[in-house]
């Protein structure tokens, strides 16, 4: 009985699914989180450092190299993040804790080349055609490569939860930024934007350090085994473009206005669109709460359902299955309703604040014209991705393939379209896309639950595929 | 005319009663030409013959139950899906309903789907839904849906196969020989045979009974898959035979329509059993007991060894000749550490060898199985004027005592299997008194020589081929 086996390995693997899920939602919540923390250093930074003195175009190249930066190295460790931390679920559910740093050390050589293969030459670009100087250009290039060795690393600390301590990392890693800066001011020449980049490329080397030492401390036996890693690669593919296009699709919008006439460049390298910049990030902000509550929602409610509906396929009857299964959508859906009416009051009171406190600290005009649309954009985004979350639960990655290639694709047309339209409407490509992604995830989520018994049951093989074509049964032939 | 055996497990793989058969059966008619399609575990045995094929085999085909799935260029048939027809054929054959097994066997031979694809397909899987809630729905889904499709991967295996064109497939067992046989038939518009050697369907509902690898309900599941497939041959078969009258009973009690069945005994070319060379010097003082078996689970050799040593105590002249090869080799070495824990003399190994050397020296032969149709051992052993011991399985009673009609008298003693102290008192007791051995080799000379000669087994099976030829002219 070949096939007992394999299917209850993988039908138990659900646990560890969930696990995986929750990961995927406390990455995205943790990429969040640094810069929340970072930008709350950057300001203490400055207003120690007497910023507001610095000349525009040193500002401006400072916010174009820390926007590049964080951006830049979310973009980079997208692809193959999505891969690894299944690779790590699967690996501890297995028991195969030795083969995690063949997996840590093969994913990190992964991640800091291709990120710099497009560093490298940007950093050339930049210091050859924009005439930055080297040290300044060869920091941000440091600093680059500490955010991908943190957001990389996060990953294989979220499966340990050990969330204090990462959040202690961040506390150190911050608190050097803000010392150092002060030090460096008061004890050196250098000029305020280099002081602010140095410290915060050191700030965040030190949390890279802190994070790298904390999983080679948990896992410390080496398999050696880099060839499996590799190859789960080809397993699962389908993660790389749902991870990259999703990552992608969050920053396209900003890419689009960033070729428009109204941008800024900065050292002929760092193109900027101040305005849809900031308006962008407050609208993340005014929404984010949703993932939080979805992510404490998931934990709470929805899996106790799936875990009901997991333990009736393993041992259930048939009718003991469709009885969890409907319990399973029902609560799905009446919590997906909920999380919206919720998130909707919270929105509207964060957007009310906006309104009436951002002109008051100088940030009105065109920011506020184009923060309403990207606002209700994100509104839209987030709900999605929670959507697209419960399709990594039921392991529907061309469900959520299709929705990360809708958003992104989608809100790259819609920015297309909208940069042409008033700042009041200028979000509208965001909302597009998020909207197109959010029906399509939507109506996938529909689908699977009128597809759910193939969906669980049809899964995976029962013997070995070989894609040759069959030897003949032919072993003898008499001449 | 050309014949295509389809056989299990057998010829030309493994030696055996029923591999020795089919290469009787080839040598014997020399006129014909002999296709092979035989079904085999898995890849692992490719072209390992033990046999020297005769002139007048001109091909060999294999069928693996336990193979990969093959799907050809990347992707093909990743996404199978069954027509309306095929569906309800798949339909009638899970839920045993009048099953369409012309629309199954077009299936895989027009369509040759991926395993995977048809297996954990969203077809199958409905089809399986349906046969549980009629009439499992109290059992968890999940273990029956992959029983079944346990159940199905090597009757699906087989049929994905190469087959052999030929006039006639001659099936030396029911179950997937019989169902390839029937497809091939059914393809190339030949004609059908079915030679039965023991009771397919009875010896696996004997296997799944004892098995503990399936328990409960799933052993009734498993069963009626082997009667389901069995059933197949035996409606479509134009002659069914069996070696005795007891399994020809049997045939018809599994379903099989009484006026195709026909009892055709095994065979031995008597004259090659003439001259054997006698008991040699080192033989003096000796009571030689042959036991030509493979050293087998099925051939009970440990009861054997235990009754020979219980036997050997009481009577030292005792000499035990196990006569074959091994098959298990965790069953051989068991064997051999049980006469070491006994300390047994005179207790003696051979391996596989050319039984026309040993059996002149035997004074009797002694057979242990736990299952048997109609053990050439014993007819050779009659050949050779030795009686046997024999456990009361198959066909030995009929050999041993004669059937209806036969007045020869007994040739030979036998016992209820794996009693240890009945067979050790038959060999006390053939030992002891060599006149009735005597007597006994005799009786069963002449039983062999009226039943089971080659020619009368030749003669039959002329009848049934030639039926092809008259239907051609």
């Amino acid at each position: 009985m070949p096939g007992f086996r394999t299917s209850r390995r993988r039908l138990f693997s659900r646990k560890a699914r969930a696990e995986q899920v929750a990961g995927v939602g406390y990455s995205a919540l943790v990429t969040v989180a640094p810069m929340i923390v970072v930008i709350g250093a950057i300001f203490v930074s400055e207003w120690f450092l007497n910023y507001s003195q610095v000349r525009y175009y040193d500002r401006g190249l400072l916010a174009g190299t820390q926007l590049y930066l964080f951006i830049f190295s979310l973009l980079a460790v997208a692809p193959f993040n999505a891969v690894i931390s299944k690779y790590l679920a699967d690996a501890i559910f297995e028991e195969r804790f030795a083969d995690i740093l063949p997996c840590f050390y093969g994913g990190m050589v992964l991640n800091v080349a291709f990120g710099n293969l497009f560093a490298i030459p940007f950093c050339v670009h930049e210091y050859l055609v924009g005439q930055v100087p080297l040290y300044y250009v060869f920091t941000g290039f440091c600093g680059f490569n500490a955010l991908v060795l943190v957001f990389y690393s996060m990953v294989f600390l979220t499966v340990t939860k050990d969330y204090l301590r990462i959040t202690i990392f961040y506390a150190i890693g911050m608190a050097v930024m803000v010392g150092l800066a002060l030090v460096l001011h008061a004890l050196t020449n250098l000029s305020i934007p280099y002081v602010i980049l140095l410290s915060m490329v050191t700030g965040f080397t030190v949390v890279a350090t802190e994070e790298i030492a904390l999983v080679q401390s948990y896992y410390r036996e080496n398999s050696g085994n880099y060839k499996k890693f590799f190859r789960s690669f080809g397993t699962n593919w389908k993660l790389i473009p749902i991870n990259f296009l999703y990552t992608l699709g969050l920053y396209i919008h900003n890419f689009v206005f960033w070729s428009t006439p109204q941008r800024t460049i900065y050292a002929n390298s760092f193109l900027t669109h101040t305005a849809y910049d900031m308006a962008s990030s407050l609208a993340l902000f005014t929404n984010i709460s949703v993932t939080v509550a979805f992510l404490a929602w998931v934990e709470m409610t929805f899996h106790k359902r799936y875990k009901a509906f997991s333990e009736a396929i393993i041992g259930g009857r048939a009718r003991d299955i469709r009885i969890a299964r409907d319990r399973m959508f029902r609560t799905m859906s009446e919590e997906v309703m909920s999380l919206f009416r919720v998130q909707f009051i919270i929105t509207v009171i964060a957007f009310l604040f906006c309104i009436v406190m951002l002109p008051r600290v100088g940030l009105g005009g065109e920011t506020l014209r184009m923060y309403n649309c990207l606002a209700a954009g994100y509104y839209i985004l987030f709900p999605m991705y929670s959507e697209m979350l419960l399709l990594y639960y039921f392991e529907d990655l061309t469900g959520a393939m299709m929705t990360s290639a809708s958003f992104c694709f989608g809100t790259f047309a819609g920015s297309i379209w909208s940069s042409g339209l008033p700042d009041i409407w200028a979000g509208m490509g965001l909302v597009i896309g998020a909207l197109i992604a959010f029906t399509v995830a939507f109506f996938r989520l529909h689908w699977l639950e009128n597809h759910i018994a193939e969906h669980t049951f049809c899964k995976g093989t029962i013997i070995e595929r070989v894609g040759k074509e069959k030897p003949t049964g032919k072993v003898f032939q008499k001449q | 005319m050309r014949i295509c055996f389809v056989s299990e497990g057998c010829y030309p793989y493994v030696t055996g009663g029923v591999s020795s058969w089919i290469d009787s059966m080839i040598k014997t008619f020399p006129e014909h030409e002999f296709v092979l399609l035989s079904v085999i575990a898995d890849r692992s045995k490719r072209g390992k013959f033990v046999y020297k094929l005769p002139e007048n085999v001109t091909e060999v085909y294999e069928v693996y139950l336990n193979d990969v799935d093959w799907t050809g260029g990347a992707g093909r048939n990743r996404r199978f899906r069954l027509k309306p027809k095929e569906y309800e054929a798949m339909r009638s054959l899970l839920l045993n309903l009048n099953v369409d097994w012309e629309t199954i066997f077009d299936l895989f031979h027009d369509r040759r789907p991926s395993l995977n694809s048809l297996l954990m397909g969203p077809d199958f899987l409905r089809i399986c839904t349906e046969l549980y809630d009629r009439r499992y729905p109290d059992i968890a889904f999940s273990d029956f849906l992959w029983t079944n499709r346990s159940i199905y991967l090597p009757l699906f295996q087989t049929m994905n196969s190469d087959l052999p064109k030929a006039d006639l497939y001659h099936c030396v067992s029911a179950g997937y020989c019989g169902v390839i046989g029937c497809m091939a038939a059914y393809l190339n518009k030949g004609r059908l045979v079915l030679s039965e050697h023991g009771i397919y369907t009875r010896e696996r509902e004997e296997d799944l009974i004892r098995a503990k690898w399936v328990q409960g309900v799933y052993k009734e599941i498993w069963i009626e898959q082997f009667r389901k497939i069995s059933q197949l041959i035996y409606d479509r078969a134009e002659v069914v035979t069996s070696l005795f009258g007891h399994a020809r009973e049997l045939q018809i009690e599994l379903g099989c329509p009484a006026e195709k069945t026909r009892v055709i005994p095994n065979a031995i070319n008597i004259d090659k059993f003439k001259d054997l060379p006698g008991r040699l010097p080192e033989d003096d003082g000796y009571v030689n007991i042959g036991a030509v078996l493979r050293i087998a689970p099925i051939k009970d050799v440990k009861t054997l060894i235990n009754a020979f040593a219980f036997a050997k105590a009481r009577d030292s002249r005792l000499k035990l000749w196990l006569m074959g090869p091994g098959e298990d080799p965790k069953y051989e070495k068991e064997c051999h550490e049980i006469v070491e824990t006994l300390k047994l003399k005179d207790c003696i190994f051979t391996g596989r060898v050319n039984v026309h050397d040993y059996l002149g020296r035997m004074d009797f032969l002694v057979l242990t199985s736990i299952s048997e149709g109609q053990p050439l051992t014993i007819l050779e052993g009659f050949a050779a004027h030795k009686p046997s011991i024999a456990t009361d399985v198959g066909c030995c009673r009929e050999l041993l005592y004669g059937g209806e009609g036969d007045h020869f008298g007994t040739a030979g003693i036998l016992t209820h299997i794996m009693n240890i102290q009945e067979i050790a008192t038959a060999m006390l007791d053939l030992a002891a008194s060599p006149e009735r051995t005597k007597a006994y080799g005799e009786n069963g000379y002449r039983r062999a020589c009226e039943y089971y000669r080659l020619p009368l087994l030749k003669e039959s099976y002329r009848q049934i081929y030639d039926n092809d030829s008259k239907k051609e002219q």
